[in-house]
């Protein structure tokens, strides 16, 4: 229904020639560029930052372990909105990072850091990590402990045995991940908003900025249902290559 | 080539928990050695001790005489097949069989070539590119032995190594592992609990229970003269009498004195059914329940037919002889005094491991 909604007002309110005019607005290019480098940016790091947390996950013992999966489960629990904010603290003119650093000697002035595209990325990396742990930590949990027996009884060397054995193997989980995050990151509002500012728009802040602020509903009819296609263009290639990724996990 | 392995007064205990209770080992070089026990009886810790994964809290492991207690897995040079293979399943066949060799660094044309000749040896020529997941049960174990003799180790330890194959493909493997083994000559220790497997792959056989070795022998010593009750039990069917029931004496079975306790082991195979009136003097019995096993006949006998004693076990041949008696029939039992073995209580008592 929504999405009937939005095609009738699009094509009502615009027409074809109208919809191409929103969709080359150098300020939509700019936002859609923005976007894109975040969401890529963010799926990257997000990526090795995650294998990583994983790794710690699975090999960690007792009380390390529990620290782990509280702080990654506390983040999932604690409000988007909360966590966003506790960024904005950080970042803002006189916050915990100017003070620290100018405390410190690194600096005499504001950074200035909130309400900047760099600012963004922080915030974003922290609230999408998760998305990103929990299915390569899925796929390391399956991996079969004897496999790494094998390889040591074999003579494998540790670095032999990660690189050839462990790491092949967390990629299911690490392109469902990195798919994940990517797909959310690209039209994710509340952390850009707050982080990045009215000045930096990305695709989801421009869509809200012509509904609420320049109430043209028609442009952000056409800009949403285009971020609704990317997406699932996004998807349907995905499942393609992960399909694949399944063809050599299935027993 | 082949080397021989020996386990000195092995103890391992894991959280508090004794598993291996001095467990010693002797296994000649070249020869194949069984570990046969119930589960939980600490065969597959055995197997990890040998392997380096578990590291005894006392006693000793050697290769050829030389002490490896401080030797990490990797650095044992035991080849290993897992009860699942734990065949890498993102890689090829060739290189899972070539894992092992680049993890000694061996260059690439000789790695091929001892690939090659490996799948070779285990009748799986040509998969090379194959994918783990294409292959069958069979095949993927066959590829497991390869990996775990490629790279020449010392030791094959093999866990419970047909346990995920049918019955028949089980059969066919088991005598093909043995034919494998003994072209090599790698001194192999194998875990199982099936004791049809342990009697026809094994030279030596370690029957374990409760985490001690109960026994070690020629599969024919532990079949026919089982040191203990547990072993005799375990192993094959056991009709067991105490030596002082008067059957002990009617069946003409002599014996050295041994106290009351000593039980009487008889084969259900080495027992025979008579007609009574053919053998008058023989103890006589009520033919209980007759089952047909295909080769042979599994005849349940008991002196009383309605009693609730335990009846006495015999095997025949089922040929069309045997197949004369009914449900209901009285018969004479008889057996070759000889082939009795008696089993003397002393053997008995399980070390340590029962207040722990």
């Amino acid at each position: 229904m929504p999405l009937v909604t939005l095609a009738t007002r699009a094509i009502h309110d615009k027409g074809a020639s109208g919809i191409g005019h929103t969709l080359t607005d150098p300020l939509f290019e700019q936002a859609v560029t923005r976007t894109l480098v975040l969401a890529l940016t963010v799926a990257v790091i997000c990526l090795l930052l995650g294998t990583l947390y994983a790794l710690a996950l699975v090999t960690a013992k007792g009380p390390v372990k529990a620290l782990l999966w509280g702080a990654l489960l506390v983040s999932f629990w604690i409000s988007l909105l909360v966590r966003t904010y506790g960024w904005v603290l950080l970042l803002q003119p006189n916050g915990v990072l100017d003070k620290t650093l100018r405390g410190l000697g690194v600096i005499h002035d504001s950074l200035n850091a909130l309400q900047t595209t760099p600012a963004m990325y922080p915030g974003m990396v922290h609230i999408m990590l998760p998305y990103m742990v929990l299915p390569i930590y899925t796929s390391l949990a399956a991996l079969d402990p004897s496999q790494l027996r094998a390889a040591r009884s074999m003579g494998a060397p540790p670095l032999l045995t990660f690189r050839k054995v462990i790491l092949p193997q967390l990629r299911p989980g690490a392109i469902a991940g990195a798919i994940l995050v990517f797909v959310l990151s690209l039209g994710f509002f509340v952390t850009p908003a707050f982080l990045g500012g009215p000045s930096k728009l990305t695709v989801g802040t421009i869509i809200e900025r012509e509904f609420n602020s320049v109430y043209d509903f028609g442009a952000a009819s056409v800009m949403s249902l285009a971020l609704v296609f990317v997406v699932l263009a996004i998807y349907l290639v995905a499942d393609r290559l992960f399909r694949v990724g399944e063809h050599w996990t299935a027993g | 080539m082949s080397i021989k392995g020996d386990l000195q007064d092995v103890c391992v205990s894991l959280g508090g928990t004794p598993i291996l209770h001095d467990v010693s080992l002797e296994i000649p070089a070249g020869s194949f050695l069984t570990l046969l026990g119930p589960s939980g009886s600490g065969k597959t810790t055995t197997l990890n001790v040998l392997a380096g994964f578990v590291s005894p809290q006392s006693g000793h492991v050697l290769f050829d005489g030389e002490p490896v207690d401080k030797l990490p897995p990797e650095r044992r040079s035991t080849g290993i097949v897992f009860q699942d293979y734990a065949l890498f399943p993102h890689l090829t066949v060739e290189q899972n069989v070539e894992f092992p060799l680049k993890a000694r660094r061996v260059p690439r044309a000789e790695r091929l070539e001892r690939v090659n000749r490996m799948l070779e040896l285990v009748q799986l020529p040509g998969t090379n590119g194959k994918r783990i997941t294409t292959l069958s049960g069979g095949q993927r174990q066959r590829v497991a032995v390869a990996r775990a003799l490629v790279f020449e180790p010392r030791l094959l330890l093999l866990d419970e190594p047909l346990a995920a194959l049918d019955k028949h493909l089980r059969e066919s493997m088991q005598v093909e592992l043995r034919g494998l083994q003994e072209q090599l000559g790698i001194t192999t220790v194998a875990v199982t609990h099936d004791q049809a497997e342990a009697l026809v792959m094994s030279d030596l056989v370690a029957i374990m229970r409760a985490g001690a070795v109960e026994q070690v022998g020629t599969p024919k010593e532990v079949y026919k003269r089982p040191r203990t009750r547990f072993v005799a039990t375990f192993l094959g069917e056991a009709n067991l009498l105490r030596v002082d029931d008067p059957l002990v004496a009617a069946l003409g079975i002599g014996w050295t004195a041994q106290g009351g306790d000593a039980e009487v082991l008889l084969r259900p195979e080495d027992l025979r059914l008579e007609r009574p009136e053919d053998a008058p003097d023989r103890p006589a019995f009520y033919v209980r329940r007759i089952e047909f096993h295909g080769a042979r006949l599994r005849i349940s006998v008991n002196p009383d037919i309605r009693s609730s004693t335990e009846d006495l076990t015999v095997s025949l041949e089922a040929c069309t002889d045997a197949e004369a008696w009914q449900v209901g029939d009285r018969v004479a039992l008889a057996c070759d005094p000889r082939a009795a073995h008696v089993i003397d209580p002393e053997n008995a008592a399980p070390p340590a491991m029962v207040s722990a």
